[in-house]
Protein backbone atom coordinates (compact mmCIF):
# COMPACT_ATOMS: atom_id res chain seq x y z
CA UNK A 1 0.00 0.00 0.00
CA UNK A 2 1.62 3.04 -1.60
CA UNK A 3 -0.64 5.58 0.98
CA UNK A 4 2.23 7.35 2.77
CA UNK A 5 2.36 11.06 2.34
CA UNK A 6 4.89 12.84 0.99
CA UNK A 7 5.27 14.78 4.47
CA UNK A 8 5.47 11.72 6.17
CA UNK A 9 7.85 10.40 4.13
CA UNK A 10 10.08 13.39 4.72
CA UNK A 11 8.94 13.80 8.47
CA UNK A 12 10.59 10.11 8.74
CA UNK A 13 13.81 11.25 7.17
CA UNK A 14 14.03 14.26 9.19
CA UNK A 15 13.92 11.49 11.74
CA UNK A 16 16.99 10.06 10.82
CA UNK A 17 15.72 7.31 8.40
CA UNK A 18 17.97 8.52 5.57
CA UNK A 19 16.94 5.40 3.43
CA UNK A 20 13.36 6.50 3.37
CA UNK A 21 14.21 9.75 0.88
CA UNK A 22 14.08 6.75 -2.15
CA UNK A 23 10.68 6.53 -1.50
CA UNK A 24 10.64 10.18 -2.65
CA UNK A 25 13.21 9.86 -5.58
CA UNK A 26 11.30 6.39 -6.70
CA UNK A 27 7.96 8.58 -6.45
CA UNK A 28 9.23 11.80 -8.47
CA UNK A 29 12.54 10.65 -10.77
CA UNK A 30 10.35 9.77 -14.09
CA UNK A 31 8.30 12.69 -14.14
CA UNK A 32 11.12 15.38 -13.32
CA UNK A 33 13.40 13.30 -15.88
CA UNK A 34 10.97 13.68 -18.47
CA UNK A 35 10.64 17.31 -17.53
CA UNK A 36 14.44 17.59 -17.45
CA UNK A 37 14.71 15.54 -21.10
CA UNK A 38 12.46 17.81 -22.43
CA UNK A 39 14.17 20.66 -21.78
CA UNK A 40 17.29 19.50 -22.03
CA UNK A 41 16.99 17.83 -25.32
CA UNK A 42 19.54 15.38 -23.81
CA UNK A 43 19.78 12.23 -21.80
CA UNK A 44 23.19 12.48 -20.39
CA UNK A 45 22.61 15.92 -19.04
CA UNK A 46 18.87 15.80 -17.84
CA UNK A 47 20.68 12.73 -15.88
CA UNK A 48 22.92 14.50 -14.66
CA UNK A 49 20.75 17.46 -13.91
CA UNK A 50 18.17 14.95 -12.11
CA UNK A 51 20.86 13.66 -9.72
CA UNK A 52 22.14 17.14 -8.69
CA UNK A 53 18.52 18.18 -8.17
CA UNK A 54 17.53 15.17 -5.65
CA UNK A 55 20.74 16.25 -3.66
CA UNK A 56 19.97 19.52 -3.27
CA UNK A 57 16.20 18.57 -2.27
CA UNK A 58 17.81 16.08 0.55
CA UNK A 59 20.48 19.05 1.69
CA UNK A 60 17.17 21.71 1.71
CA UNK A 61 14.93 19.29 3.56
CA UNK A 62 14.82 21.80 6.33
CA UNK A 63 13.71 24.74 4.34
CA UNK A 64 11.11 23.04 3.03
CA UNK A 65 7.80 24.43 4.70
CA UNK A 66 5.20 21.75 5.33
CA UNK A 67 2.24 23.95 4.34
CA UNK A 68 3.70 23.80 0.52
CA UNK A 69 2.96 20.89 -1.38
CA UNK A 70 6.35 18.69 -1.75
CA UNK A 71 6.00 18.43 -5.43
CA UNK A 72 5.51 21.83 -6.67
CA UNK A 73 8.37 22.37 -4.29
CA UNK A 74 10.58 20.09 -6.20
CA UNK A 75 9.51 20.99 -9.33
CA UNK A 76 11.01 24.72 -8.44
CA UNK A 77 14.15 23.05 -7.72
CA UNK A 78 14.10 20.99 -11.29
CA UNK A 79 13.22 23.77 -13.65
CA UNK A 80 15.13 26.59 -11.76
CA UNK A 81 18.52 24.05 -12.43
CA UNK A 82 17.22 23.53 -15.93
CA UNK A 83 17.48 27.18 -16.70
CA UNK A 84 20.67 27.46 -14.97
CA UNK A 85 22.17 24.76 -16.62
CA UNK A 86 21.26 25.92 -20.18
CA UNK A 87 22.73 29.44 -19.42
CA UNK A 88 25.51 27.71 -18.80
CA UNK A 89 25.81 26.22 -21.46
CA UNK A 90 25.53 30.02 -23.24
CA UNK A 91 22.29 28.34 -25.31
CA UNK A 92 20.07 31.18 -26.28
CA UNK A 93 17.88 32.98 -22.92
CA UNK A 94 14.63 33.40 -23.46
CA UNK A 95 12.77 36.54 -21.94
CA UNK A 96 9.50 35.54 -19.98
CA UNK A 97 7.78 35.93 -23.19
CA UNK A 98 9.40 33.91 -26.32
CA UNK A 99 8.72 35.34 -29.51
CA UNK A 100 6.51 33.62 -31.71
CA UNK A 101 9.32 33.14 -34.16
CA UNK A 102 10.25 30.30 -31.93
CA UNK A 103 7.27 28.17 -32.04
CA UNK A 104 6.88 28.95 -36.07
CA UNK A 105 10.83 27.27 -36.08
CA UNK A 106 8.69 23.71 -35.82
CA UNK A 107 7.92 23.85 -39.29
CA UNK A 108 12.21 23.06 -40.28
CA UNK A 109 11.42 20.03 -38.47
CA UNK A 110 8.31 18.95 -40.10
CA UNK A 111 9.32 17.37 -42.82
CA UNK A 112 11.51 15.19 -41.40
CA UNK A 113 9.46 14.24 -38.66
CA UNK A 114 6.26 13.40 -40.72
CA UNK A 115 8.46 10.92 -42.66
CA UNK A 116 9.45 9.50 -39.56
CA UNK A 117 6.01 9.10 -37.85
CA UNK A 118 3.26 7.00 -37.97
CA UNK A 119 0.18 8.66 -36.44
CA UNK A 120 -0.92 11.75 -34.98
CA UNK A 121 0.64 10.13 -31.49
CA UNK A 122 4.04 9.75 -32.87
CA UNK A 123 4.21 12.90 -34.56
CA UNK A 124 3.28 15.26 -31.44
CA UNK A 125 5.57 13.59 -29.60
CA UNK A 126 8.35 14.45 -31.25
CA UNK A 127 7.17 17.25 -32.11
CA UNK A 128 6.96 18.48 -28.35
CA UNK A 129 10.60 17.76 -28.20
CA UNK A 130 11.67 20.68 -30.11
CA UNK A 131 9.48 23.08 -28.90
CA UNK A 132 11.98 25.80 -27.02
CA UNK A 133 12.49 24.88 -23.42
CA UNK A 134 9.74 26.94 -21.62
CA UNK A 135 7.28 25.42 -23.91
CA UNK A 136 7.86 22.04 -23.53
CA UNK A 137 8.19 22.35 -19.93
CA UNK A 138 5.13 23.90 -19.70
CA UNK A 139 3.51 21.43 -22.09
CA UNK A 140 4.88 18.80 -19.92
CA UNK A 141 3.49 19.95 -16.68
CA UNK A 142 0.06 20.67 -17.93
CA UNK A 143 -0.24 17.71 -19.70
CA UNK A 144 2.12 14.70 -18.36
CA UNK A 145 1.62 15.76 -14.80
CA UNK A 146 -1.47 16.96 -14.69
CA UNK A 147 -0.71 20.16 -13.23
CA UNK A 148 -2.94 23.42 -12.52
CA UNK A 149 -1.90 26.62 -14.01
CA UNK A 150 -1.74 28.13 -10.50
CA UNK A 151 1.04 25.10 -9.74
CA UNK A 152 2.73 25.95 -12.94
CA UNK A 153 3.41 29.51 -12.43
CA UNK A 154 4.57 28.78 -8.44
CA UNK A 155 7.02 26.50 -10.69
CA UNK A 156 8.32 28.68 -13.44
CA UNK A 157 7.45 32.00 -11.78
CA UNK A 158 5.63 32.99 -14.91
CA UNK A 159 1.52 34.55 -14.55
CA UNK A 160 -0.75 32.59 -15.51
CA UNK A 161 -1.96 34.52 -18.31
CA UNK A 162 1.65 34.34 -19.83
CA UNK A 163 1.23 30.36 -19.24
CA UNK A 164 -1.87 30.56 -20.93
CA UNK A 165 0.03 32.13 -24.19
CA UNK A 166 2.48 29.73 -24.19
CA UNK A 167 -0.12 26.67 -24.33
CA UNK A 168 -2.41 28.38 -26.76
CA UNK A 169 0.89 28.79 -28.99
CA UNK A 170 1.84 25.62 -28.75
CA UNK A 171 -1.02 24.05 -29.31
CA UNK A 172 -2.23 26.39 -32.19
CA UNK A 173 1.43 25.60 -33.91
CA UNK A 174 0.74 22.20 -33.71
CA UNK A 175 -3.07 22.27 -34.85
CA UNK A 176 -1.49 23.97 -38.32
CA UNK A 177 1.13 20.97 -39.02
CA UNK A 178 -2.05 18.48 -38.04
CA UNK A 179 -4.39 20.37 -40.64
CA UNK A 180 -1.51 20.57 -43.13
CA UNK A 181 -1.09 16.53 -43.39
CA UNK A 182 -4.52 16.29 -42.58
CA UNK A 183 -3.93 13.89 -39.11
CA UNK A 184 -7.63 15.39 -37.97
CA UNK A 185 -9.09 12.73 -39.86
CA UNK A 186 -8.25 9.92 -37.50
CA UNK A 187 -11.22 11.82 -35.60
CA UNK A 188 -13.78 10.61 -38.36
CA UNK B 1 -20.26 34.32 -39.72
CA UNK B 2 -15.97 34.94 -39.45
CA UNK B 3 -14.35 32.12 -38.53
CA UNK B 4 -13.31 30.41 -35.38
CA UNK B 5 -10.43 32.41 -34.04
CA UNK B 6 -7.63 30.68 -32.25
CA UNK B 7 -9.06 32.16 -28.98
CA UNK B 8 -12.11 30.78 -29.12
CA UNK B 9 -10.76 27.03 -30.31
CA UNK B 10 -8.60 27.34 -26.97
CA UNK B 11 -11.67 27.87 -24.79
CA UNK B 12 -13.29 25.18 -26.34
CA UNK B 13 -10.80 22.50 -25.83
CA UNK B 14 -10.11 23.93 -22.29
CA UNK B 15 -14.07 24.18 -21.38
CA UNK B 16 -13.98 27.60 -20.57
CA UNK B 17 -17.19 28.51 -22.48
CA UNK B 18 -20.72 28.67 -21.38
CA UNK B 19 -23.81 27.27 -22.79
CA UNK B 20 -24.32 30.55 -25.22
CA UNK B 21 -20.93 30.36 -26.78
CA UNK B 22 -20.73 26.95 -27.27
CA UNK B 23 -24.09 27.18 -29.38
CA UNK B 24 -22.40 29.59 -31.36
CA UNK B 25 -19.13 27.47 -32.19
CA UNK B 26 -21.93 24.19 -32.35
CA UNK B 27 -24.21 26.06 -34.78
CA UNK B 28 -21.22 27.60 -36.75
CA UNK B 29 -19.65 24.27 -37.79
CA UNK B 30 -22.72 22.88 -39.24
CA UNK B 31 -21.91 25.00 -41.81
CA UNK B 32 -18.07 25.98 -42.14
CA UNK B 33 -15.83 22.73 -43.11
CA UNK B 34 -13.20 24.64 -42.51
CA UNK B 35 -13.72 25.72 -38.88
CA UNK B 36 -15.02 21.75 -38.82
CA UNK B 37 -11.29 20.60 -39.69
CA UNK B 38 -9.31 23.12 -37.19
CA UNK B 39 -11.91 21.84 -34.44
CA UNK B 40 -10.83 18.83 -35.05
CA UNK B 41 -7.09 19.39 -35.58
CA UNK B 42 -6.96 20.88 -32.30
CA UNK B 43 -8.75 17.58 -30.76
CA UNK B 44 -6.01 15.70 -32.10
CA UNK B 45 -3.45 17.91 -30.66
CA UNK B 46 -5.10 18.23 -27.19
CA UNK B 47 -5.59 14.76 -26.91
CA UNK B 48 -2.64 13.02 -28.13
CA UNK B 49 -0.45 15.88 -25.98
CA UNK B 50 -2.58 13.99 -23.14
CA UNK B 51 -0.44 11.35 -23.94
CA UNK B 52 2.90 12.17 -24.66
CA UNK B 53 5.40 9.54 -22.97
CA UNK B 54 7.23 9.45 -20.46
CA UNK B 55 11.26 9.16 -20.74
CA UNK B 56 12.25 6.38 -18.87
CA UNK B 57 15.63 6.54 -16.75
CA UNK B 58 18.32 3.94 -16.84
CA UNK B 59 18.10 1.42 -14.11
CA UNK B 60 19.67 1.84 -10.54
CA UNK B 61 19.22 5.35 -10.79
CA UNK B 62 18.10 4.90 -7.13
CA UNK B 63 20.84 3.01 -5.79
CA UNK B 64 23.18 5.33 -7.30
CA UNK B 65 21.81 8.49 -5.63
CA UNK B 66 21.34 6.75 -2.42
CA UNK B 67 25.07 5.58 -2.15
CA UNK B 68 25.60 9.89 -2.70
CA UNK B 69 22.95 10.36 0.21
CA UNK B 70 24.35 8.53 2.30
CA UNK B 71 27.82 10.52 3.16
CA UNK B 72 25.81 13.72 3.48
CA UNK B 73 23.20 14.37 5.78
CA UNK B 74 20.70 17.54 4.94
CA UNK B 75 21.79 20.67 6.62
CA UNK B 76 19.97 21.52 9.83
CA UNK B 77 18.48 17.86 10.52
CA UNK B 78 19.68 16.13 13.69
CA UNK B 79 19.96 12.61 13.06
CA UNK B 80 18.68 10.46 15.75
CA UNK B 81 20.64 7.01 15.64
CA UNK B 82 18.00 4.18 15.37
CA UNK B 83 16.78 2.50 18.79
CA UNK B 84 16.56 -1.10 19.03
CA UNK B 85 13.33 -1.23 20.48
CA UNK B 86 13.50 -4.80 21.65
CA UNK B 87 16.67 -4.23 23.54
CA UNK B 88 15.50 -1.39 25.29
CA UNK B 89 12.36 -4.09 26.15
CA UNK B 90 14.66 -6.58 27.53
CA UNK B 91 16.68 -4.15 29.47
CA UNK B 92 13.58 -2.48 31.05
CA UNK B 93 12.28 -5.79 32.37
CA UNK B 94 15.15 -7.41 33.44
CA UNK B 95 15.15 -3.52 35.35
CA UNK B 96 11.61 -4.09 36.58
CA UNK B 97 12.46 -8.29 37.44
CA UNK B 98 15.30 -6.94 39.87
CA UNK B 99 13.65 -4.33 41.38
CA UNK B 100 10.39 -6.74 42.37
CA UNK B 101 12.65 -8.66 43.44
CA UNK B 102 14.56 -6.66 46.11
CA UNK B 103 10.81 -4.55 47.07
CA UNK B 104 10.02 -8.65 47.81
CA UNK B 105 13.12 -9.50 49.87
CA UNK B 106 12.60 -6.53 51.95
CA UNK B 107 8.87 -6.70 52.58
CA UNK B 108 9.96 -10.70 53.85
CA UNK B 109 12.73 -9.01 56.44
CA UNK B 110 10.32 -6.52 58.04
CA UNK B 111 7.56 -9.76 57.93
CA UNK B 112 10.18 -11.21 59.73
CA UNK B 113 11.55 -8.66 61.91
CA UNK B 114 8.19 -8.64 63.14
CA UNK B 115 7.23 -12.03 63.97
CA UNK B 116 10.74 -13.32 64.54
CA UNK B 117 13.30 -13.62 67.52
CA UNK B 118 16.03 -11.52 67.20
CA UNK B 119 17.81 -15.32 67.46
CA UNK B 120 16.29 -15.86 63.89
CA UNK B 121 17.12 -12.10 62.66
CA UNK B 122 20.78 -13.34 63.09
CA UNK B 123 20.69 -14.80 59.98
CA UNK B 124 19.92 -11.54 57.78
CA UNK B 125 22.49 -9.70 56.78
CA UNK B 126 22.74 -6.49 58.63
CA UNK B 127 21.99 -3.39 55.73
CA UNK B 128 18.46 -5.32 55.42
CA UNK B 129 17.86 -5.36 59.00
CA UNK B 130 18.57 -1.35 59.25
CA UNK B 131 16.50 -0.97 55.53
CA UNK B 132 13.84 -3.62 57.20
CA UNK B 133 12.65 -0.72 59.70
CA UNK B 134 12.77 2.27 57.32
CA UNK B 135 10.44 -0.20 55.05
CA UNK B 136 7.70 -0.72 57.82
CA UNK B 137 7.07 2.74 58.26
CA UNK B 138 6.50 3.14 54.08
CA UNK B 139 4.50 0.14 54.07
CA UNK B 140 1.88 1.55 56.27
CA UNK B 141 1.65 4.36 54.36
CA UNK B 142 0.40 2.25 51.29
CA UNK B 143 -2.12 0.35 53.78
CA UNK B 144 -4.35 3.43 52.81
CA UNK B 145 -6.95 2.27 49.94
CA UNK B 146 -7.23 5.84 48.57
CA UNK B 147 -3.85 5.45 47.57
CA UNK B 148 -4.08 2.25 46.50
CA UNK B 149 -6.98 2.95 43.93
CA UNK B 150 -4.60 5.92 42.56
CA UNK B 151 -1.83 3.96 41.98
CA UNK B 152 -4.06 1.08 40.47
CA UNK B 153 -5.65 4.04 37.80
CA UNK B 154 -2.24 5.38 37.23
CA UNK B 155 -1.06 2.30 36.30
CA UNK B 156 -3.90 1.21 34.12
CA UNK B 157 -3.83 4.66 32.29
CA UNK B 158 0.46 3.95 31.57
CA UNK B 159 -0.18 0.77 30.32
CA UNK B 160 -3.13 1.39 27.79
CA UNK B 161 -1.14 4.88 26.93
CA UNK B 162 2.06 2.47 26.36
CA UNK B 163 0.04 0.13 24.32
CA UNK B 164 -1.40 2.57 21.66
CA UNK B 165 2.07 4.35 21.56
CA UNK B 166 3.59 0.37 20.40
CA UNK B 167 0.19 0.21 18.07
CA UNK B 168 1.03 3.35 16.79
CA UNK B 169 4.30 2.89 15.74
CA UNK B 170 3.72 -0.65 14.89
CA UNK B 171 1.64 -0.06 12.29
CA UNK B 172 3.97 3.60 10.90
CA UNK B 173 6.50 0.71 10.71
CA UNK B 174 3.99 -1.30 8.48
CA UNK B 175 3.46 0.77 5.93
CA UNK B 176 6.70 2.12 5.13
CA UNK B 177 8.03 -1.67 5.02
CA UNK B 178 4.89 -1.59 2.42
CA UNK B 179 6.09 1.35 0.46
CA UNK B 180 9.96 -1.11 0.03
Amino acid sequence: MKNLSDIEIIESVKRGNQADFSLLVDRYKERAYSLLRRMLKNDFDAQEVLQDCFLKAYRSLDSFRQDAKFSTWFYRIVYNSALTFLSSKRRKEENEMTSLEDVLELKSYDTQIYAESENAAQFINKMVEKLPEKYSAIINMFYMDDMSLDDISKITGLSIVNIKVILHRSRNALRELILKHKYYEELL
Amino acid sequence: MNHLTDETLNKYIDNEMDVHELNIVNEHIKTCEICLQKLKAQKVVDTNLRGISQFKLPEGFTENLMQQIAVIRPAGIHFKPQKSYLLRFIFLFLGLAILTFFILSLYEVSQSSSSLSADKLFWYPEFLKKISVEVNSYSALFKSQTISLIGGIFTFILLISAYFIYDSHRDFKNRLNNLR
